[in-house]
């Protein structure tokens, strides 16, 4: 069976002027990253912000182009796919509910506006649907009419959901669903987008940079430093044996899974890095505790482990 | 249902117009001022353009009420018109130049400022340059010389006005654009596939609504203004038509023994030109989403 998402080679690069007479510069948010999501599977990504998460995200949903490589949805090329098409299969979840919901529009025409773009049905089948789907995401009827400034976070978010699965997309991307969220939500969010997603059959390609969240959610997990995959394995060995020393040092910051935790980095020592400037090497050795000589002149390339994971480390395992 | 979810919006709506007592005045003023100039032949007592050569130079009675006469409640000119019907016909001018002045200026304006903060780039550099020329060209001066060359009508006037005035209009739209085209709904609105004309129409302008009722305000009331300024110096409209500004500009012979008259149409103008701003402001304030 075709993967639902097949992510080969992708890098985006931006150009970017600090000041008006500085130079243009070439910054590498996302750096040669490759990754496969098996149907019906949810990927998690993780890494610290800045890392190119978000650009990668907006690359699959087929809002910014790679520089280089190729991004396959349901086994096609994104690139050629038509906007229509394309919203079909993939649709995306932000991580503000504030910034994601135009104030000027209500709950049902914020839910129904999919159907309007797509043509889909008869005015009357459209207010069918948005009722079932603001059911399904668990809103009241009463919600319909209101606008977001009405309505909380949580409910809020709730609104974003039903709107990115009135199409019946297959792949989800949800970026830091639930991270602008207070906590006791949070936890709501996550199980709604967990019981969609099996009862909906939906894959989803998983944002976050926490891992508890992560771990309850994703069957897969990629590590993401400076635009890099440095791990990427099923989420039950990456996130309970971890290969990689990045890895190894996030989840040493996280001794309960807990929603709600963000990455502390206690073990960590320096700042991350600036991307305009990445280290040479393996990216990660200014911070690396256990790197030596050669990490600062040749970076490690992703390699299989007998776990089943890749890994991008002189000294993995 | 519907009314439990938008009774408080509609009635937080309510609050906010009747707490703004500046809103309320200017739209009370303005209300006023565009009837009387719609409805100009039932409010005027007499044809604003009849001469009676016996009446010339009365007084209203507030100025001088010997030499008043209770027929003239405003007195009249130098040529015996009504002054009160004049102002009243002058109403028209004013707000009709100022109107399709602002809308002629608005639609080239928001249009250049959405494309250049959208689309940005080379878009962007083609608006900034042509705003940075438009501002290096001195409004007045510019629409004397084409005025004088061209003619003075009201055509003329509200055609190079609008060709003037629109770099407010650009400047502020885009960076408004610049702001929302960042926001995740506009990138949710593409990831459903809207179409690029579709975005702009229903997710960014709805948005600008504010930021454009204030410009526009602004733009309407400059234009009242210049308009004004041309027939002062002879360009705008011309005689017998009873713009505001010529009525000024005829009163400046009389101004050291009959202040009165140029004292009334430019109260009119300094009136109208507060409206419009005070009214621009009021409704930014009403309708501008409430914050998170
Ligand atoms: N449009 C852009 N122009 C220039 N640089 C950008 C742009 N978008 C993101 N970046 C840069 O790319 C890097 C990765 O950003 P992002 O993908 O948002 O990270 P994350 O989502 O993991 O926090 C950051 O250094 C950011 O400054
Ligand atoms: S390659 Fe070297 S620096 Fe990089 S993670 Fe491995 S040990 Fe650390
Ligand atoms: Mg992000």
């Amino acid at each position: 069976m075709t993967p639902i998402l097949e992510i080969r080679g992708v890098t985006k690069r931006y150009s970017v002027r600090r000041g008006m007479f500085e130079p243009k510069r070439s910054l590498m948010a996302v750096a040669g990253v490759s990754a496969t999501l098996p149907r019906g599977e949810v990927l998690g990504l993780v890494g610290e912000s800045g890392c190119g998460k978000s650009t990668l995200a907006k690359m699959v949903l087929g809002l910014e182009t790679p520089t280089e490589g190729e991004i396959l949805v349901d086994g096609r090329p994104v690139a050629s796919l038509g906007r229509l098409e394309r919203a079909r299969l993939v649709q995306p979840v932000f991580q503000d509910p504030y910034s994601s919901l135009n104030p000027r529009r209500t709950v049902a025409a914020i839910v129904g506006q999919p159907l309007d773009v797509h043509g889909e049905g008869t005015a009357p089948e459209r207010r069918t649907r948005v009722a079932e789907m603001l059911a399904l995401v668990g809103l009241a009827e009463r919600h319909a009419a209101a606008y977001p400034n009405q309505l909380s976070g949580g409910q809020r978010q709730r609104v974003a959901i039903a709107r990115a699965l009135i199409l019946r997309p297959s792949l989800v991307v949800c970026d830091e669903p639930t991270s602008a969220l207070d906590v006791s939500v949070q936890a709501q969010i996550l199980n709604l987008l967990a019981e969609l997603q099996a009862k909906l059959g939906l894959s989803y390609l998983f944002i976050s940079h926490n891992l508890a969240v992560v771990y309850l959610i994703a069957t897969r997990v990629a590590v993401m430093y400076l635009g890099r995959l440095v791990e990427v394995g099923q989420a039950e060995t990456v996130l309970t044996a971890p290969d990689h020393p990045y890895t190894q040092a996030l989840l040493s910051a996280v001794p309960t899974p807990k929603p709600g935790r963000g990455l502390p980095g206690a073990p960590l020592k320096g700042s991350f890095p600036n991307p305009l400037d990445p280290p040479p090497g393996c990216p990660f050795h200014p911070r690396c505790p256990v790197a030596q000589d050669v990490c600062a002149t040749t970076p490690p390339a992703l390699e299989s482990k007998q776990a089943g994971s890749t890994v991008a480390c002189h000294f993995a395992g | 249902m519907a009314a439990t979810a938008a009774g408080p919006k509609v009635g937080k709506r309510r609050g906010r117009v009747l707490g703004n007592p500046g809103l309320i005045v200017s739209a009370v003023v303005l209300g006023a001022i565009v009837i009387m100039a719609v409805f100009a032949p039932l409010f005027a007592p007499y044809d604003p353009y009849a001469q009676i050569l016996d009446d010339r130079l009365i007084p209203p009675a507030f100025i001088d009420a010997e030499l008043a006469d209770p027929r003239y409640l405003l007195g009249t000119d130098n040529l015996g018109r009504d002054y009160l019907s004049r102002l009243i016909y002058g109403a028209r001018i004013s707000l009709l130049i100022g109107f399709l002045t602002m809308l002629v200026s608005g639609v080239i304006g928001t249009a250049m400022g959405v494309a250049a903060g959208y689309f940005g780039g080379r878009v962007d550099t083609v608006v900034s340059f042509l705003v940075t020329t438009r501002l290096s060209l001195p409004v007045v001066m510019v629409a004397l010389a084409v005025v004088a060359i061209a003619g003075g009508s009201l055509q003329v006037v509200v055609l190079v006005l609008g060709l003037l005035l629109w770099d407010r209009f650009a400047v502020v739209m885009r960076s408004a654009t610049m702001q929302l085209r960042s926001l995740d709904y506009v990138a949710a609105a593409r990831a459903i596939g809207a179409s690029t004309p579709r975005v702009l129409l229903s997710e960014i302008l709805p948005n600008l609504v504010s930021p454009l009722v204030v410009v526009a305000s602004y733009e309407m009331a400059q234009a009242i203004l210049l308009e004004a300024a041309l027939s002062f110096l002879g360009l705008g409209v011309q005689p017998p038509l009873p713009s505001w500004g010529l009525m000024v500009a005829e009163a400046k012979e009389f101004m050291l023994f009959e202040p009165w008259m140029i004292l009334l149409p430019g109260l009119a103008i300094c009136i109208l030109v507060l409206a419009i701003n005070l009214l621009g402001d009021g409704i930014r304030d009403a309708t501008a989403p409430e914050g998170r």
